[in-house]
């Protein structure tokens, strides 16, 4: 029976433990990067997996953020009589904040959860045991084009995420709310700047290594059968989102 | 019985190229094998011995159950000759191995030597550390001490990229077959021909449904592993682990789940590919005793230590009360079950 001080310790070990392999993990998927071969095929795959198929998620999601920002917006503004800012208001929410965190959390439920799955079951049923003994480094066959999709699609989705969310704000403050539509884009135009752009885009490059880091780490190293791929999966999803929005506090906080 | 010591370094095993043996035993005469050799005048030397069975079926010389059983009737031989002469070089070999997992010793000292050549079958009870020790043996796991030696080449101590280099001298055959899900069966044999070869297109499709046809699977090719039954899989897992002619294939229960029919089918899978390839095997078998009959050297794991090794023949013989017991089944003996 391990004493409350003993749990502490143990704990606090298997925590650094599991963090000292994770960034070894991140470590041999970086540098495996420049190896040859590369499986170009494997990274149009998940390029695929991650972005083509989760457009419509991230589609859905966006245009119903872009309504609820500008419907809340526009009853918050009117109190000043601001509205004019509403185009702005929904625009720089969207770039610099919803859009790259957004993406980011419904790529995780969508794709991460799927990747760490899908891994884990190959290590529960010696798939990966497999590519090691056939000399097919795994880390190199599939981390790395996961990793290098991640960073290729969050980019993209955030950017659809934030064209469809300012057409939704659209919809709701001209179509239903009847401000101008010249009021809500010529805002938008005057006040998103390029850093605006680069910082929302840096958070999304930065949350598809968190998502494709994490998810891959964890279904790579899934343990005991079905019950320890869904451990996998569950914890894979709950530490991406968590380490989403605490990277995003720092970067934002860095970058502002 | 012999020890694993008794596993001495000498000149390897040579074999008589297959068509000859045949042609010894009188299965066929010489204008029959002239014929086979005549027909694969196009082939590469170095595959005569490995499709001159099939090319003496193809022509009707020979009908498929003649030329296993004469197959089986050589390896028999083989195994007699064994018995009295098992001085054979070893290929592989543990000295002193421990290994402990989650606090448990699973490998206490193993010292065992694999013959060049030959079929070694491991056997023991379940969780006596056969699969543990097979994954040491191909470097899938490391030891915590002792020292793992392929060609006097100690394993243990190669860099992660010296040891993806030597992994391409083994094969593997999993237990569950560990095919890719999201690969048909051409694909999944071709595999390692493309990933670790520059061998072209062509001559990977000729070799794939060469091999799918050695393991009876001509017309699978485009079948998913989830659309095989469990004979099927393990039989497109071991063309898998053939197609790269490895010098060592390592089988972990190759007939377990199995029915005693594609059990035997498997059996004489293994034989006949041992006959045409002479590839140094080594499988980890629950199908005791029958085993016995398609191995040259068998090596008894019990509670972590090699309880015994030498010829299968010799090791069935055995008065050990642990081996005796295992060999019978018996539930009441040394080894308590209950």
């Amino acid at each position: 029976m391990l004493t409350p001080i003993q749990r502490l310790g143990f704990l606090s070990l298997a925590f650094v433990r599991e963090t000292g392999r994770m960034f070894i993990f991140l470590v041999q998927t970086v540098v495996s990067i420049p190896r040859q071969p590369w499986r170009w095929h494997n990274l149009l795959k998940q390029i695929h997996f991650m972005g083509m198929r989760s457009m419509f998620v991230i589609a859905l999601t966006s245009i119903f953020a872009g309504m609820v920002l500008a419907l809340q917006g526009f009853y918050t503004l009117s109190r000043f009589g601001s509205e004019a800012l509403l185009g702005p208001a929904v625009a720089l929410s969207m770039i610099r904040e919803l859009g790259p965190v957004l993406s980011g959390l419904m790529i995780t439920g969508r794709a991460g959860s799927a990747m760490a799955a899908e891994l884990g079951i190959m290590r529960i049923r010696e798939q990966i045991d497999a590519l090691e003994v056939m000399g097919v480094p795994p880390i190199h066959f599939l981390a790395v084009p996961r990793f290098l999709a991640g960073l290729v699609v969050l980019p993209m989705l955030t950017v659809i995420f934030d064209v469809i969310g300012i057409f939704g704000g659209y919809l709701v403050a001209v179509q239903l709310l009847g401000l101008s539509a010249g009021t809500y884009l010529g805002g938008i135009e005057s006040a998103v700047s390029m850093h605006d752009i680069s910082t929302g885009l840096i958070k999304a490059f930065c949350f598809g290594i968190v998502i494709t880091w994490i998810c891959s780490f964890k279904g790579f190293y899934a343990r005991r059968g079905a019950e320890g791929v869904s451990h996998a999966t569950t914890s894979a999803v709950v530490l991406s989102s968590v380490l989403i929005l605490v990277s995003d506090y720092f970067i934002t906080a860095i970058m502002l | 019985m012999t020890t694993a010591a008794t596993v001495k370094k000498s000149a390897p095993f040579e074999a008589k190229p297959l068509g000859q043996r045949l042609l010894a035993s009188g299965c066929i005469n010489s204008r029959q094998l002239d014929d086979a050799l005549a027909a694969q005048s196009s082939v590469d030397p170095s595959e005569i011995n490995h499709l001159v069975g099939r090319t003496l079926v193809s022509l009707g010389h020979l009908t498929s159950a003649r030329l296993r059983s004469c197959l089986v009737k050589f390896f028999t031989d083989e195994c007699r000759e064994y018995r009295d002469n098992p001085s054979v070089p070893a290929i592989l070999s543990m000295k002193g191995v421990e290994k402990r997992l989650d606090g448990r010793v699973v490998l206490d000292g193993i010292d065992l030597d694999i013959p060049e050549q030959r079929i070694t079958a491991i056997i023991g009870i379940s969780g006596g550390g056969k699969s543990v020790t097979l994954k040491h043996l191909v470097g899938l796991m490391r030891p915590d001490q002792g020292v793992i030696s392929l060609n006097g080449k100690n394993l243990v101590t190669l860099s992660p990229s010296e040891l993806q280099k030597v992994r391409r001298r083994f094969s593997l055959l999993f237990q569950g077959g560990a095919l890719f899900d999201s690969l048909n069966v051409f694909d999944n044999v071709a595999f390692p021909l493309r990933e670790t070869t520059s061998i072209p297109e062509t001559e990977i499709h000729k070799r794939v449904m060469n091999s799918l046809e050695e393991v009876n699977l001509a017309g699978m090719e485009m079948k998913f592993p989830d659309e095989l039954s469990g004979g099927m899989n393990k039989r497109a897992a071991l063309a898998r682990a053939l197609i790269t002619r490895p010098e060592i294939i390592l089988l972990d229960e190759p007939t377990a789940g199995l029915d005693p029919i594609i059990e035997n089918a498997i059996h004489h899978l293994i034989c006949d590919t041992f006959m045409r390839t002479r590839t140094t095997m080594v499988i980890i078998s629950h199908s005791v005793p029958s085993i016995f009959k398609w191995c040259h050297h068998v090596i008894v794991l019990h509670q972590g230590k090699v309880r015994a090794s030498g010829p299968a023949l010799a090791i069935q013989e055995s008065l050990d009360p642990v081996i005796r017991q295992f060999i019978h089944g018996d539930v009441d003996g040394p080894i308590h079950v209950l």
